[in-house]
């Protein structure tokens, strides 16, 4: 009974103690909308963001044309880095290149892997005119097929959805690994210590991080058709909630700062990221508002003593 | 009363005061939220559909929150055999304090704030009950007390108390299965919300019980 007791008394004292730096690591999770601006998107590549498709035609075999499409969702700059979400007939994947600008004309060339080979497509951007080009023969760089891609047109619809698919943030684990403190190897002998490194080795290897991961709970729950209810957001999770507002967000083509999400995103037609200034509706707006409460609820009392 | 309490001697009064100490400090945290006055705070925060849409439901959380923590403060003292043999007018005066607060602020509070609880019809039904429960054990207290009938006025306060100390074995249950399991909010709200004070109620009855077949 007593051990018990003690046993409890710890862990209230000790998610209390939690509670007391949390306030701002919780934060960190999402993405920073408490501006919501009305200005457009003014980024030099504004124009190349975005949905693309188009068709690759086979020099064989017309049968086996490609769709294929290309959402580009960042160009950084400094690093002349690109990142896209690249679909070829429904498969897709997020590819990573590098581009080059010269005269105005971007040319970009992305890495992947397809029949177990490393394969490079190259694509050039100008005046507003994106091409792709692939290999006619594999593993041979000339000739080349061309294929003009079209832009798919952002289109704002407030009742597409994402249907039951999960969103798990690969970007911000919840558990961290804990370094011990060297105080403690150093008061054990020598042989003890070797032991304990082995221990420590043996934990290390078997971390297993867990990632905030929406629930069922939020399937259905649609935050830019309709007023949302309270009722409709008690069983939900913080992760739920941040998801939802997410979703407002993807609707008009808002363009992630989280790769985690834009590569989520990416996975729905509907969603055609134009870019990281949007506006949104009054009834938007007002879910957004009661979202955050109830985020900033499950903050601060969802694994606490309370309520 | 023979003088032997319910509760196992050998434990130490300096273990029950720190116990008490905790708890009264985690209970007290959560009522200083609610000071200053405001309708957007803390639990409130998602019961805005009931602040807005019923006028009375806001006063009466208010009288729940406040009147909350002098029901732990005053029902602490009570159980001690020293304390009433010593004190006798602490216990007096702390038991006045404990009915009073219970029968006319917090159970009614509670029987209605259950009324409108969050976790669906589940949840609603063992508030409203649990508060019902509250209110008939402390008043079969008062009433055995009038009568002199000290074993069955014990008896009915401690299973007034057991329920009234719901208000943290319910919350420790909440981090405990939110720690293991993390189930979404309302799920582990409907399993608290009968966790909290069922296993307190058949604890004290198992005491009760013991003690009678001694």
């Amino acid at each position: 009974m007593k051990k018990l007791m003690s046993l409890l008394l710890a862990i209230a004292a000790i998610s209390c103690a939690r509670k007391e730096n949390d306030g701002q690591k919780l934060l960190a999770l999402n993405e920073d909308f408490t501006e919501v601006t009305i200005a457009k998107n003014e980024s030099p590549y504004a124009t190349l963001y975005g949905a693309w498709t188009g068709k690759l035609a086979s020099a064989y075999n017309a049968d086996k044309d490609q769709t294929i499409s290309y959402t580009i969702t960042r160009l950084d700059d400094k690093h002349h880095t690109i990142t896209a979400n690249r679909t070829i007939d429904g498969e897709s994947e997020t590819a990573y290149g590098k581009f080059s600008e010269k005269d105005g004309k971007i040319s970009m060339s992305f890495d992947f892997w397809a029949d177990k080979m490393p394969q490079v497509q190259k694509l050039t951007f100008e005046n507003g005119v994106l091409k792709a080009f692939a290999p006619l023969k594999r593993g041979h760089l000339d000739p080349v097929i061309e294929c003009t891609m079209q832009r798919s047109e952002f289109k704002y619809d407030p009742l597409v959805t994402t249907d039951s698919a999960y969103f798990v943030d690969f970007e911000n684990p919840k558990k961290v690994e804990k370094k011990l403190k060297p105080k403690k190897v150093a008061k054990v002998e020598k042989k003890a210590v070797d032991k304990l490194d082995a221990d420590i080795k043996f934990k290390e290897g078997y971390v297993r991080p867990s990632y905030p991961m929406t629930t069922e709970a939020v399937f259905g729950i649609n935050a830019s058709a309709k007023l949302l209810k309270e009722s409709e957001l008690k069983n939900l999770k913080k992760s739920d909630l941040q998801f939802l507002k997410n979703t407002i967000y993807a609707r008009h083509g808002y363009i992630f700062k989280s790769d985690a999400l834009n590569d989520y995103f990416t996975q729905f037609s509907w969603y055609v990221p134009t870019s990281s200034n949007v506006e949104v509706t009054e009834i938007e707006q007002k879910n957004v508002k009661l979202l955050t409460r109830y985020e900033k609820y499950a903050e601060e009392y969802y694994e606490y003593f309370g309520r | 009363m023979n003088g032997k309490s319910l509760i196992p001697s050998q434990i130490s009064p300096w273990f029950w005061l720190s116990v008490f100490t905790v708890f009264f400090y985690l209970m007290m945290r959560i009522t200083v939220q609610y000071i200053p006055f405001d309708a957007d705070v803390a639990f409130l925060r998602i019961k805005q559909t009931e602040v807005k849409s019923l006028r009375e439901y806001l006063p009466i959380f208010y009288v729940h929150v406040y009147s909350s923590i002098f029901v732990l403060l005053a029902g602490f003292t009570q159980f001690s055999p020293k304390i009433l043999k010593r004190f006798p007018k602490i216990h007096r005066f702390n038991g006045r304090l404990y009915v009073y607060v219970v029968l006319l602020l917090s159970a009614p509070s509670g029987i209605y704030i259950g009324f409108h609880a969050n976790g669906g019809l589940a949840a609603q039904i063992s508030f409203v009950l649990l508060g019902m429960l509250w209110f008939w054990f402390t008043w079969k207290g008062v009433e055995s007390i009038w009568k002199r009938k000290i074993p069955e006025h014990r008896n009915w306060m401690l299973r007034s108390f057991a329920l009234a100390f719901s208000a943290i074995t319910l919350r420790l249950w909440k981090v405990l299965i939110i720690y293991f399991f993390e189930p979404n909010p309302m799920d582990v709200y409907q399993i608290i919300a009968w966790l909290g004070w069922i296993p307190n109620l058949l604890f004290v009855e198992y005491l009760i019980t013991k003690k009678r077949n001694k």
